[in-house]
């Protein structure tokens, strides 16, 4: 539909923000598709939600809708972005079934619990890195000491389903074992790689969460 | 996990573990059944805890903690008469098991932890605290 000269049309751009609308201008066209497709959006999510479908002034106030268009198609996108992301993370071996368990017990009455527990993960596991790091240096060498380090930091990181981490731990502890000093070493290093891309990943990952959560609150809501 | 069939006055639960992601879990899981939650981190406390006058319904214990390690800290506990409480050796491990065993803990749960089995354990300590009330 071509734009009609003198026509007042109210041309509306639909926001990723929540709260703010901004004035800018569309043409006809690209107003009437973005209505229908809010429209048809709208009510699948919602309750039904008036749409003036043949009036030039169209009247989108923040309050009839909780989310924008182009904020939804946002949405599906985060959530489709959630879903290949940790599907990756169990792919690739990064973690396990045990992460499952604790978002199962994620609910209202602790909405970030998977989040709390791994970044109480994050910050306790430096340490133990550290203090093995420490006692390896040490001289006599303490291979009971660092067994109980190990055994600390594998025990934490299978409660968060963090596989590679444990299986790491294993292959230190069995270097323990057999006091193997050079071989703790070499774990180490490894261990501190593999933490340290579990920690990226790990905070890549509740980033893109935070960004979908306050829109699937509104939804649960709304329920 | 279904925490509906929980009834009755909470059951009072003491976790003894001395690393922070466990502790959290474990309370958290707990919180779900309405426990009233204690923590100790490691043998030694929990031990003082008893000795304070302290009571509980159930223990939690993990066995590799600094201080007091977990089977020991059992065997003081149930030294001081407290054979009522319900304990519950945790780690990682099947053969730890025994040591737990022999100290005097009721169950042991290796670690990870599988979080469905804890509601029938916190039931039966409800169910029996409740039956020694009436």
């Amino acid at each position: 539909m071509p734009d009609t000269p003198g026509a007042p049309l109210l041309r509306r751009r639909l926001v990723t923000d929540m709260v703010d609308w901004n004035m800018v201008l569309l043409t006809r066209r690209e107003l009437s598709i973005r209505i229908k497709i809010l429209h048809v959006i709208n009510n699948i999510l919602f309750p039904s939600i008036y749409m003036p479908s043949s009036s030039l002034h169209v009247s989108l106030q923040p309050s009839q809708f909780s989310l924008p268009a182009c904020t939804i198609m946002d949405y599906s996108t985060l959530r489709r972005q959630i879903t290949f992301m940790k599907k990756s993370f169990f792919d690739q071996g990064y973690l396990d079934e045990q992460f499952n368990q604790l978002e199962e017990l994620q609910d209202e009455s602790s909405p970030n619990f998977v989040e709390e527990v791994v970044a109480l993960f994050l910050k306790d596991s430096p340490r133990l890195l550290t203090n093995i790091e420490h006692t390896i240096g040490k001289y006599p060498q303490d291979f009971h000491r660092l067994d109980s380090l190990v055994h600390q930091l594998k025990g934490s990181g299978s409660s968060i389903g963090a596989v590679r981490m444990k299986n790491e731990c294993s292959v230190f502890k069995a270097h323990c074992n057999d006091k193997n000093l050079e071989g703790c070493r070499r774990s180490l290093q490894r261990m501190k790689r593999e933490h340290a891309t579990l920690k990226q990943k790990l905070e890549s990952y509740f980033q893109l969460l935070r960004q979908v959560a306050p829109r699937e609150h509104a939804v649960n809501s709304r329920k | 996990m279904t925490t509906s069939t929980v009834q009755g006055s909470p059951v009072k639960a003491l976790i003894v573990e001395d690393t922070p992601v466990h502790a959290f879990i474990l309370s958290t899981i707990l919180r779900k059944f309405h426990c009233e939650i204690t923590v100790a981190e490691n043998g030694n406390e929990a031990v003082q805890l008893f000795l304070e006058g302290k009571k509980f319904d159930i223990i939690f214990c993990d066995k590799e903690m600094p201080v007091m390690p977990g089977p020991e800290a059992i065997e003081k506990i149930r030294a001081l008469g407290e054979s009522h409480v319900k304990i519950v050796g945790v780690s990682a491990g099947y053969d730890l098991e025994q040591s737990f065993m022999s100290a005097g803990a009721d169950i042991f749960l290796p670690k990870p932890m599988k979080f469905d089995v804890v509601g029938p354990i916190i039931q039966e300590v409800m169910n029996k605290k409740n039956n020694s009330m009436v």
